[in-house]
């Protein structure tokens, strides 16, 4: 009909485009980790990776700073989304600024403020020095703790977005319905608000885990080349060791982690019956 | 009630967390000092006037300027007619297609970066800027996309049908009556692609090259050698520069009902 | 020849099913015809097929002597009024009126002139800088009726214009309708699944069901003498029967029907208030009883299954699980033979 052949000319294009400028370059980079020399397949390379200690360290050390910033992002952040979506419709613009402003600023700018923080002459070596905690100024930067930070920091607007949203759907009154019925805060929380907002409570993991996994420049400035994540790492492997080899291993444990999060995503949010 | 106050302890404690970070990035911006001692010994406008005046800021923000208008233009020209489709036509492989034109959100910037620079900017020696560009437009095109179409679905389909009737032909329908109406989308979509190609540093890692760098690159190359409150200077003036934005859109438009 | 022929014309919306199947039918000029029925029917599925809207797998459109079914809906000159009105939400009236004719270039003298004619016509003198939302249904309604008709199109097509309005507002409308139609001598198709509207509009009434014409007749004929049972039904006669051997039959039970028929009945109907319930050699038990106004409304159950009659206020005593006659005249019935 005359109407598919409009469709799908209009989305030629961008289709186009993004197959030939994003797609297949991606994907070429991603098989020649598969590739040993020779022009065999194999999975030399992988085992080659993970061989080497450092590289383990730096793995682990991606997924255990993800875990803890997403289990972080969701503690702080379910309060304070519950209290900012109970807030009076007049400030709500304010706040919704609040939180948004934060990602729309550069990430530079927003882990900046950890280097002054920890950094020798920082806030809080002057302050422990002041108050007589140590002699000398401690190397707080350049440590995963600062990093922790620093990515917490960054991502944590996207985990309260996310729970604004699924918790501003709440059908009205079903905690007041709860109460009712004699549940306590804790219980309430547990068995009505919980389950009802756990989609909102997925995506916003999905985008915080996601988003320490594929960090670089929290991890670059707070991390230094002593703490590495993986994304430090390919760059390093790039730039200073023209190990192209190990930099395609990278890339392709990068993009099976953030596709089996997102495919999992998927799989809770559609089991979950959505129109 | 208890739980009640809880909660806003914790929203005041994160909204502290997410924007006192702010505050410290302004006064070392403002500080007096050679170093970044804080808190500054004295505060002065000193450096803000040395970064303004920095020949390579300056061709960097021009560069990630020129880059963010072009991209941000190209993606909503490629964008726009994917999200009309997607909203108006039952396309067969919609949802495939959904998939490839989103994936740009989920693979990581840095091997866009990567994989870019290797396989097209080398094989086809195409200069640096370009490289740039096509890896900045790849990267907006889902979110011209996706702000376009929420505006689009919301739009009822009669009126191109009225339109029709009444002698526009459907290209013509689109124009005078479909535009109009999205427009406030479209600048929505503009401004949050426009900030996100300005802020992008993986994608941006790999593609840039001797003399053409964006911003973000260029300060992060700085704060490599340097570790004087230039670069503080430089990110207040960003951050004052973003606040603004985002006050006058939110005000103008209401930008946060399309996020 | 007529106005409009739609022949054998055949459309749909998927690739396999044809919503509507050969259709025949021709509309003089200057009537207002209605394309009644329930929804799924293929009342619109016309409408947008001689719009152009939806495309033709089959047959003929020729509108005005030339064959329309090739060429494209902005190029048929027909114009056409939608359910939701459709109004452009970024132009107020003046503009939304002015759309078509600015389109076609009409020189600016002459589009206030007709601009400013139609706003009076339909009677929004004044409002032409109002925007749709600042309007309601009723003046939404007749800025799309206005739009429509300022183009002077060969044919207007109405689908269920007033059924987003309430009762009241639609029987001030559907006046006003026939008055502009007239006035003006548009040919009008009109769609709606509303008898009543149907009856009080039309010069003809096409009864549709399933893709096909039932019964295309003036109102009165549709009314009082429908055809097939399925017009029956629709038109009020909600007492339906099969006739055989002198009886009337439902399911495995019959009743006695002695009256002399037409040779070829196989169905004979009643309206609700051509049966008597009180007097009668048939009787029921009482299933329901409703309060009319005026009347009362009973369906008794009875041999051959639910029936409904009426019955005085004065003279309904009876309540649920009340034995009660009712009588089933011949003068009073509809003979069927499809």
């Amino acid at each position: 009909m005359q109407k598919k052949h409009v469709g799908i000319l209009l989305v030629m294009p961008a289709l186009v485009f993004t197959l030939a400028c994003f797609l297949l370059p991606v994907l070429a980079l991603l098989l020649e980790a598969f590739q040993i020399d020779g022009g065999a397949w194999g999975l030399q390379r992988f085992v080659a990776f993970f061989g080497d200690p450092l590289n383990r360290q730096v793995f682990l050390r991606t997924l255990r700073i993800a875990v803890l910033v997403t289990l972080s992002a969701v503690l702080l952040g379910y309060p304070a989304a519950q209290a900012a979506a109970k807030v009076a419709p007049r400030y709500r613009g304010l706040m919704l600024g609040m939180m948004i402003l934060p990602l729309m600023v550069s990430p530079i700018a927003r882990t900046y403020a950890w280097i002054v923080l920890l950094g020798r002459n920082g806030a809080v070596n002057s302050a422990l020095q002041a108050l007589g905690l140590s002699d000398e100024p401690q190397r707080l930067l350049f440590s995963e703790l600062a990093v922790y930070v620093g990515l917490l920091q960054l991502l944590l607007p996207l985990m309260l977005m996310s729970l604004v949203g699924a918790l501003e759907n709440l059908p009205r009154d079903v905690t007041h319905a709860a109460a009712t019925l004699g549940a306590n805060a804790w219980q309430t929380f547990c068995k009505v608000t919980l389950p009802l907002t756990q989609e909102g409570l997925i995506v916003g993991g999905t985008l915080v885990f996601t988003g320490c996994v594929t960090a670089y420049v929290t991890p670059a400035l707070l991390g230094g080349p002593k703490v590495l994540m993986l994304e430090t790492l390919l760059y390093q492997k790039v730039s200073v060791e023209s190990d192209f080899g190990s930099a395609n291993v990278i890339a392709v444990i990068l993009v099976v982690m953030t596709l089996m999060v997102n495919a999992g995503l998927k799989r809770i949010s559609s089991s979950r019956s959505k129109v | 009630m208890k739980e009640g106050l809880f909660s806003r302890c914790m929203l005041w404690l994160v909204l502290l967390f997410l924007l006192g970070p702010f505050a410290i990035v302004f006064m070392a911006g403002f500080s007096g000092g050679e170093t970044l001692a804080f808190p500054p010994p004295s505060y002065s406008l000193r450096w803000i006037f040395e970064v303004l005046a920095a020949d390579e800021f300056r061709r960097a923000f021009l560069t990630s300027l020129q880059i963010g208008l072009v991209a941000t233009a190209v993606a909503l020209l490629l964008g726009t007619p994917v999200a009309y489709a997607l909203s108006r036509t039952r396309m067969p492989a919609m949802a495939a297609i959904k998939q490839v034109l989103t994936s740009p959100l989920i693979i990581p910037g840095m091997i866009v970066g990567l994989g870019l620079m290797r396989y097209v900017v080398l094989q086809i020696h195409a200069p640096v800027f370009a490289g740039l560009l096509i890896g900045h437009i790849a990267l907006l095109i889902p979110y011209a996309v996706r702000v376009v179409y929420a505006s689009l679905v919301n739009l009822r389909v009669d009126i191109e049908d009225a339109a029709v009737m009444l002698g526009a032909s459907r290209l013509r329908s689109f124009f005078m009556v479909v535009l109009p109406n999205i427009r406030g989308a479209v600048i929505a979509a503009f401004f949050l692609a426009f900030v996100t190609s300005f802020n992008q540093v993986p994608v941006s890692l790999f593609l840039t090259g001797p003399g053409i760098s964006t911003l973000p690159i260029e300060m992060l190359g700085h704060m490599e050698n340097t570790f004087d409150p230039s670069i503080a200077a430089l990110s207040t003036l960003l951050v004052l520069f973003t606040m603004a934005f985002v006050l006058v859109t939110e005000r103008v438009l209401g930008i946060s009902k399309y996020m | 020849m007529s106005y409009l022929q739609l022949q054998q014309l055949s459309s749909g919306y998927g690739n396999n099913k044809a919503a509507v199947n050969q259709l025949d039918l021709d509309v003089e000029q200057g009537e207002l015809i209605s394309l009644l029925g329930p929804s799924g029917c293929g009342k619109t599925t016309t409408m947008r097929a001689i719009a152009g809207l939806l495309e033709l797998q089959h047959g003929r459109i020729v509108l005005d002597g030339e064959d329309i079914g090739k060429k494209p809906p902005n190029k048929r000159n027909i114009g056409m009024v939608f359910q939701s009105y459709a109004l452009f939400p970024h132009l107020n009236v003046w503009d939304n009126i002015a759309f078509g004719l600015r389109l076609r270039k009409v020189p600016q003298a002459i589009l206030r002139q007709k601009v400013e004619a139609v706003i009076a016509a339909v009677g929004l003198s004044g409002f032409e800088s109002r925007l749709p939302a600042q309007m309601s249904g009723g003046q939404q309604q007749r800025v799309a009726l206005a739009r429509a008709v300022v183009i002077e199109p060969k044919l207007l097509l109405l689908d269920e214009p007033l059924s987003n309005l309430d009762a009241k507002l639609r029987v001030q409308m559907r006046a006003e309708l026939r008055r502009i139609q007239r006035e003006l001598g548009i040919t009008m198709l009109y769609v709606t699944h509303d008898q009543e509207e149907a009856l009080a509009l039309s010069d003809r009434i096409v009864v549709m069901n399933g893709g096909k014409i039932e019964q295309l007749d003036i109102p009165e004929t549709i009314f009082n003498a429908p055809r097939t049972r399925f017009v029956a039904n629709f038109m009020g006669f909600e007492n339906l029967f099969e006739y055989r051997d002198g009886r009337l039959h439902h399911e495995a039970h019959s009743l006695p029907f002695g009256d002399s028929v037409p040779g070829d009945t196989t169905c004979i109907g009643w309206r609700p208030d051509r049966i008597q319930v009180g007097a009668g050699q048939h009787s029921g038990t009482v299933l329901s009883r409703g309060f009319l106004g005026d009347t009362v409304e009973y369906v008794l159950q009875t041999a051959i299954g639910p029936v409904k009659g009426l019955a005085a206020v004065g003279a309904s005593i009876w309540r649920e699980g009340d034995q009660v006659s009712f009588a089933l005249s011949a003068k009073d019935a509809l003979f069927l033979n499809q």
